[in-house]
């Protein structure tokens, strides 16, 4: 049975290239268009980001999930960082800590076709998104 | 392992061949500042079509070489943004800000062309 | 993959023997079954004859793998295998059916006869071969669905590619006349052939003409925005053309800015307009760089 999921450990900038490589291969086991590919690599890039400038560490595990007939790309993020007090806020684009644009959870969402964020100041954040192959 | 940095008469060529951290990337910024200080440098071209991702932070960085190259004197234009990179920006709502794009090298330099007579006519 | 419980093990074994000995009369019933179903007929016409044989040895290897060794591995893919195949041939669900009926209501009398004094063996393997048989058909259908379901999507991805064509009008000038209804799957695919083809065809200019979309609400101006941002970055600009006074209308009432969409009315207005950018004198020519 061919690997339907994988784990890529983030600690290093070089990790978020290892993590969009991952998704590519998972992705394209499910039949998504080069577009579409490039779409949740990109997301992955913003997410695993984060991951990088504010936990420092953490990971992303990427896994092929069903429903029925359907089949999907799930990506869940998680790590132990210092977590968002206010996650409205960090959704809205233009949102940031760091001095930077802050686009990126509000942009992988609409990258994606579901996304969930929990997260919880002191206790890390997990971020859960799918994307649906036709 | 530094970028290389072409020169082509007074216009930098700047090949972006993969992903880049954030140190390369300060490095980059800092040897294409110096390089246009050296020689009259009035244009600069960044060819990313190597890249197969172009997201929030890459975008920044390139604005960014942009803006700073334009107060030491140089325009600047990005080349080579792939179809599906172009798509997944925009969904993503990247716009490179005022940037100039071009489709790849060619179109790049002739812009500058234009640019600098645009400037000289003015 | 479906999950498989395998039937009673001497169920099994006894319709196995049973089968076995009247292999070669059950063979040229279901040959003579085949015969008369038009789809069947033609494939088995088609085949040479050494391939029919050894697709019986086979045939006969993987059941009694299952039925007297317990492995029933081979015979499952075996089910995949033909279900695929009906699929691909385009043999109606009904026929592939009915052969397997007749199959299963030939072998029931030679079971009764077999073993009509031991009412308990005789039940063992009724209901086995019952069991096998429905097992094994809702393993055929389920790939025979997946195959089916996939040579559909191609058909429906082949009619959209002939639906959404992108052509060359001028050497630096590409044109889409988009037709039908433009939903969100169709916008996507539709944006990124007009984006490759800008790669392709080096394009400068992109004239896009919606006269022939049914239904301009914000949903596809939104996606035409998103188009023309796309085609922006890759250093091409946009016309949008056909689009009428009344849609203009709607949009702005719905909050659209349509200025944004560099609308010129008509398709042959928007042509020339891409023309005279092309030669660098467009509207926007005084921000535009002039040509050299």
């Amino acid at each position: 049975m061919e690997a339907e999921s994988a784990v890529v450990a983030i600690r290093h900038e070089s990790d978020i290239v290892a993590a969009r490589r991952e998704s590519r291969t998972l992705g394209s086991k499910l039949g998504f268009t080069s577009g579409e590919l490039t779409v949740i690599a990109t997301a992955i890039s913003e997410i695993a980001r984060n991951i990088v400038v504010y936990a420092k560490t953490g990971e992303i595990h990427l896994e092929i999930v069903m429903d029925g007939q359907r089949r999907a790309l799930q990506v869940i993020a998680k790590d132990q960082g210092p977590g968002i007090a206010d996650i409205t806020r960090a959704m809205t684009d233009g949102f940031s800590t760091a001095g930077g644009l802050g686009l990126g959870l509000p942009g992988a969402k609409r990258l994606m076709d579901e996304f969930e964020i929990h997260s919880e100041p002191g206790r890390g954040t997990t971020v859960t998104m799918k994307k649906w192959a036709r | 392992m530094p970028i290389p940095i072409l020169q082509l008469r007074d216009t930098l060529i700047v090949t972006i061949q993969s992903e880049l951290t954030d140190a390369e990337l300060s490095q980059l910024r800092q040897d294409i500042a110096a390089r246009i200080g050296k020689r009259a440098v009035r244009g600069l071209v960044i060819d990313v079509s190597a890249l197969d991702v172009l997201d929030s932070f890459a975008s920044r960085t390139l604005v960014g070489i942009a803006k700073v190259s334009k107060l030491r004197g140089a325009h600047s234009v990005i080349v080579g943004i792939q179809p599906d990179v172009a798509y997944a920006m925009v969904q993503l709502g990247l716009t490179l800000e005022g940037t100039d794009t071009a489709l790849d090298l060619d179109e790049g330099m002739e812009l500058l062309e234009q640019r600098k007579q645009a400037r000289r006519g003015s | 993959m479906r999950p498989f419980t395998p039937p009673d093990p001497k169920g099994m074994r006894d319709y196995f023997d049973v089968y076995e000995r009247h292999e070669p009369q059950m063979n040229e019933h279901l040959m003579a079954v085949c015969s008369r179903i038009p789809s069947l007929a033609q494939v088995i016409k088609a085949m040479p004859k050494e391939q029919l044989e050894a697709q019986r040895k086979a045939g006969l290897q993987t059941l009694r793998a299952g039925c007297v060794d317990g492995n029933w591995g081979p015979l499952l893919e075996q089910q995949k295998v033909q279900g695929a195949m009906y699929a691909n041939m385009n043999i109606p669900f009904g026929d592939w059916y009915e052969l397997i009926s007749a199959f299963e209501k030939v072998m029931i009398p030679h079971l009764v006869t077999a073993y009509a004094k031991e009412p308990e063996r005789l039940s063992r393997s009724l209901t086995a071969l019952s069991d096998y048989i429905d097992q094994g058909m809702g393993f055929i259908a389920e790939e025979y669905l997946k195959v089916k379901e996939r040579i559909i999507n191609q058909q429906a991805e082949a009619i959209q590619e002939l639906s959404t064509p992108v052509l060359q009008v001028g050497e630096r000038l590409l044109l889409i006349p988009l037709i039908g209804v433009l939903d969100t799957h169709r916008a996507r695919s539709l944006t990124e052939s007009l984006l490759r083809a800008v790669r392709d065809y080096r394009a400068k200019v992109v004239v896009i003409d919606i006269t022939g979309v049914a239904a301009v609400d914000s949903k596809v101006a939104n996606h035409l925005f998103q188009t023309v941002s796309a085609a922006k970055l890759m250093g091409a600009q946009s016309i949008i053309t056909g689009l009428s006074a009344e849609v203009a209308n709607s949009l702005v009432v719905l909050g659209v800015d349509v200025n944004r969409l560099n609308a010129v009315g008509d398709l042959q207005g928007g042509l020339e307009e891409a023309n005279r950018i092309l030669a660098g004198r467009g509207a926007n020519a005084h921000t535009d760089p002039p040509a050299p």
